[in-house]
């Protein structure tokens, strides 16, 4: 007597559980009775028939060639055959049935009859534990582990995604009363080497080829009273009337409403005759797998339509392939593009760049292309023109403010010198303040800036050039009151005068002149370090006829001072074109108002204490082009005093004036580049945009990271992107690096996505997502995590990731 | 992984650009100084345990950009705040004045109860001082909260700060919790209770 050994046969009969395990497994042993038969063909025949689709069962997996190592001592090496999963009306059963049994059962010449002991038949609500192996050379294997703990012979998949097949067919006849724990879906996105997304993580990529092990648990949501009542009904052979109805779900997809659609209408169940219409029952089961199925599909269907709806936005529609771009614009191939200093074939100079890059001798010439400053097409002469245009503009701008700071650091110097006073006083136990001290400060301007400058001056020169400069400002003020009252050296109105005479305040000071030049050598070390010498020189601009000037110009360049040179050099002294300029300020009337004053004075103070610790280690900013910074910085605040000074906004001017080291220039392209950063800003609504949008990509593309986020509530808040969005990610890189990434970002506008910084970013979270996730980091550790790991980025990883993060969600929108 | 501190205390750093706040968390986590340190942009933190009557506790210190107009960032994290250091420039009136626009968004934004102290960096700048050390002492008598003088960059005293800032803290949760369970059997209680019943933030705090 042969048998087909039933999945509890495969085990020592003393762990077979009839009573403890609810519900379906009450009944393996009719159903067992059922299947164990002669050995006969006819019946083994019925058997193989039984392995197909029919009217009891319906087939939800099968697979040949599938191998399996039975539990026999003959059998030394695994068996191939043929594996499938079916679901009746009392739930799952994995079948495996060895191929000698499967082929040719009609031929009888040969005693197969062993093989029927081979033969496996689990029923799945034994089982508690899948356990998976998975091997990128070999496949994969599942060992099914039943509550009693005992193993069942492992099945062993052939290499080619069977194993996961074989898996989600698993899953998805779970349904609605069982599930997978983990579910599988995320299992296989974040983990399957076989999936698309390729993890980039070298240390991941190298595990890849390795094998993998990954153990769900079968869980069974349905309620246990429900299924007793089912199996009373089936076991006692009830018939349920005709007019039994099984209530069908109907609308709702959620696991909990569909479980409660198996439960037959009790109501009727005491008023019918004893026997079951299993047929009924069986029918019911098929249209809840076909309306599951259905709606799983309009699950799906409604999920995609989301994600079209609400990140369509997100990526180009059009997808442009990256062929023969990976070396990105070379000098070889810009000498292709940009044929007679025209560059016409715009579309390709942005696909190039987004795919490999600029070399970095090009970069001075095509970024301002990037960034809209020059336009494509444009012939040399209309750029150089345009340059020019340019830098005049810049300059002019800049003697604007330049008046303008003159008359802050004179306000400054003197709410310093009250401020000393003060305290003096305070310490000397209320010893009044001399008076002339009073008077002297608040004349002096530029006292403290220039005494490095005066100490190789002629004292003739000295005087000179310090009568010109004080000549040129008159400051009205009431001296007695600020003795009084330090609230009312606040003054309405400050006079640019470009008549020296009109002065009298100066005459006052020259009396005094010895006295205060004594007192301001104290007051230096009082007073800060100030880059002032350029708001000197533009208002000695004022007296375009006056020796004097010449002489301090003269002065001044012997010293040889770079500030300086930048500062005539910006301000066309040097040349003789625009040596009879007209000060603007003078132009202006020279008349600020008060408030004017105050907030561009402000401002002025944040720019000088962000320029002077603005990457002091790059070898550029390490002593020399602080004031480049400083001026492009002013003369965009300047330009734009309403929005006013913000921290970070240095940040973004630094790669691009150490790029083209030419001030005008960098002021150009930077405000191109603030009419998209602005957004990014505080009073912007852009950065909360990138929160939710960064949330949603997160939930599409890594559906695993995006529990994890979810389970610490305080993730979604997204701070740790605060930083890379503000700052498209200059902090977070080395300079060479943010030159790569800014002009791929620039690109990526015209080729792929004008929210290309959001790919940026989910591919920097990608890179270390299994540090993020197997270390179950919450919300202050990202930070931190991020911030320590600020410019120690493989770039180009970071790069390639982002783009196909972009290709990725292009095909899932395009893919209808 | 074992708990390795017995409690965790969330400090922030508030004050001016360019005070020094960043400076002084550097000197506090790491004792260095950096003349080349950068402005802070949007916010970072640093983590020191102390040891505080036999207690290890971990200070988490939250470093915010000074510029006013990220407050709607950085005001995210006052509430969960336990400490507040107030920091201003003793060379720069301004940075002193606007302590007490600081202290305004601390009642707008932070738990009523939250310990708060002032700082007057820079103070090895002795010749530049522009705020006298009475009137920093003035202005914490005016608030009932204490004050110190410190300097990140020759080191002076900012370990006191901090020190003094988290027994406070410790003080006054021990003495929260002593009030919310009526001593029984004496200062026994005084030990084991702490580690029993952490605040909400102090149960989920993570092992760095």
């Amino acid at each position: 007597m042969h048998r087909i050994s039933s999945g509890g046969h495969s085990t020592p009969p003393s762990v077979r559980r009839p009573i403890l395990n609810f519900g379906r497994s009450l009944n393996t042993s009719s159903e067992d009775s059922t299947i164990s038969r002669n050995n006969s063909p006819h019946i083994a025949k019925d058997y193989v028939e039984s392995l197909h689709q029919n009217s009891r069962a319906a087939l939800l997996f099968g697979k040949n060639n599938v191998h399996v190592m039975p539990l026999k001592a003959e059998v030394t090496e695994p068996m191939p055959g043929y594996l499938s999963l079916h679901q009746t009306p009392s739930g799952l059963t994995i079948k495996w049935t060895p191929n000698q049994l499967m082929n040719g059962f009609s031929d009888e010449s040969q005693d197969k009859s062993v093989y029927w002991d081979f033969a496996l038949q689990v029923r799945l609500d034994e089982i508690v534990y899948v356990h998976c192996h998975q091997d990128s050379e070999a496949g994969g294997t599942v060992i099914l582990v039943g509550q009693d703990g005992v193993q069942r012979p492992p099945i062993h998949f052939p290499k080619g995604g069977h194993m996961l097949a074989f898996l989600s067919c698993l899953e998805t006849g779970l349904l609605p009363r069982g599930r997978l724990d983990p579910p599988l879906w995320s299992q296989r996105s974040g983990t399957n080497s076989n999936t698309r997304r390729r993890r980039p993580l070298p240390a991941l990529s190298e595990t890849e080829e390795t094998t993998k092990d990954y153990v769900f648990r079968i869980i069974d949501n349905s309620d246990h009273k429900d299924i007793l009542k089912r199996k009373d009904l089936m076991d006692t052979k009830a018939s349920l009337p005709s007019r039994v109805r099984v209530q069908l779900c109907s609308t709702s997809t959620s696991s909990e409403s569909s479980s409660k659609s198996f439960s037959l209408d009790q109501q009727s169940v005491p008023d019918s005759p004893p026997s079951v219409y299993i047929q009924a029952v069986c029918d019911s089961m098929k249209k809840q797998i076909i309306s599951r199925a259905f709606y799983g599909w309009l699950a799906y269907c409604r999920h995609l339509s989301t994600v079209r709806t609400h990140l369509s936005g997100l990526v180009n529609s059009k997808i442009i392939n990256g062929d023969g771009a990976s070396e990105g614009i070379t000098l070889e191939k810009w000498t292709e593009l940009c044929i007679d200093g025209v560059v016409s074939d715009y579309g390709e100079v942005y696909r190039q760049t987004y795919f490999g890059g600029i070399c970095n001798e090009l970069r001075t010439e095509i970024w301002p292309y990037l960034l809209g400053h020059y336009k494509f097409g444009s012939t040399t002469e209309q750029r150089k023109e345009l340059d020019e245009e340019t830098k005049q503009a810049y300059e002019n701008t800049m003697s604007e403010w330049l008046a303008v700071e003159a008359i802050v650091r004179q306000r400054d110097k003197e709410d310093q010198a009250h401020a000393i006073a003060k305290l003096s006083s305070e310490s000397a136990s209320g010893e009044p303040v001399p008076k002339e001290i009073q008077r002297d400060l608040s004349n002096e301007v530029f006292e403290d800036e220039i005494t490095d400058d005066e100490d190789s001056m002629s004292e003739e020169e000295k005087i000179q050039s310090r009568k010109s400069r004080r000549n040129t400002i008159k400051y009205e003020s009431d001296e007695d009151q600020q003795l009084n009252d330090e609230d009312n050296a606040e003054i309405n109105l400050v006079q640019i005068s470009s008549d020296p005479e009109a002065l009298p305040s100066s005459s006052n000071c020259d009396k005094n002149d010895e006295d205060a030049e004594g007192r301001s050598q104290e007051l230096n070390d009082f007073i800060h370090n100030v880059i002032v010498t350029n708001a000197s020189l533009d208002i000695t601009n004022v007296e375009t006829d006056g020796a004097p000037v010449r002489n301090h110009l003269d002065a001044v360049t012997e010293e040889n001072n770079s500030s300086l040179d930048t500062c005539i050099e910006t301000h066309g002294l040097a040349s003789p074109g625009r040596s009879a300029c007209v000060s603007p300020a003078s132009s202006n009337g020279g008349i600020y108002s008060q408030e004017l004053l105050k907030t561009f004075g402000l401002n002025l103070h944040r720019i000088e204490k962000d320029v002077q610790r603005c990457d002091r280690n790059y070898w550029y900013f390490a002593n020399e082009n602080l004031d480049k910074l400083r001026n492009v910085m002013c003369t965009y605040v300047w330009e734009h005093l309403d929005i006013g000074y913000m921290q970070g906004m240095c940040d973004l001017v630094a790669p691009l004036l150490v790029t083209f080291d030419d001030e005008s220039l960098t002021y150009a392209c930077f405000c191109h580049l603030m009419e998209r950063m602005i957004e990014n800003f505080p009073n912007g609504n852009a950065m909360d945009c990138h929160f939710a949008n960064m949330r949603s990509l997160i939930q599409i593309l890594d559906a695993e990271m995006y529990e994890q986020m979810h389970a610490h509530g305080d993730y979604t808040h997204f701070y740790f992107c605060y930083r890379w969005f503000l700052l498209d990610f200059k902090r977070e890189l080395v300079y060479s690096d943010v030159f790569k990434t800014w002009e791929v970002i620039w690109a990526a506008q015209q080729v792929a996505s004008s929210h290309f910084v959001l790919f940026l970013a989910l591919a920097l979270l990608e890179t270390y997502r299994d540090i993020i996730l197997s270390n179950g980091m919450d919300f202050t550790d990202i930070i931190k995590f991020f911030n320590e790991m600020a410019e120690r980025h493989d770039v180009n990883a970071i790069l390639k990731l982002a783009r196909e993060l972009v290709l990725q969600l292009q095909i899932l929108i395009e893919n209808k | 992984m074992a708990k390795t501190y017995d409690y965790l205390f969330k400090l922030l750093l508030i004050g001016d650009s360019g005070v020094g706040k960043t400076c002084v968390l550097f000197r506090f986590s790491e004792d260095a100084f950096n003349t080349t340190f950068i402005s802070t942009i949007g916010i970072d933190f640093k983590i020191r345990t102390i040891d505080l009557d036999g207690k290890k506790i971990k200070l988490q210190i939250w470093d915010t950009a000074g510029q006013e107009r990220f407050r709607t960032i950085t005001t995210a994290y006052y509430r969960g705040a336990m400490g507040i250091m107030l920091v201003y420039d003793i060379t720069n009136e301004k940075s002193f004045e606007n302590i007490k626009n600081w202290i305004r968004n601390i009642e707008e934004n932070a738990s009523a109860d939250v310990e708060k102290m002032l700082l007057g960096n820079k103070c090895e700048l002795e010749e530049k001082r522009q705020v006298s050390k009475e009137r920093g002492e003035q202005l914490a008598i005016e608030y009932g909260i204490k004050f110190i003088e410190t300097s990140a960059k020759a080191s002076i005293r900012v370990e006191e700060a901090f020190f003094t800032l988290a027994r406070d803290i410790k003080a006054k949760m021990e003495k929260k919790l002593e009030a919310s369970n009526p001593p029984k059997g004496g200062h026994q209680l005084r030990t084991s209770e702490p580690q029993k019943k952490p605040t909400s933030w102090l149960s989920r705090c993570t092992l760095l």
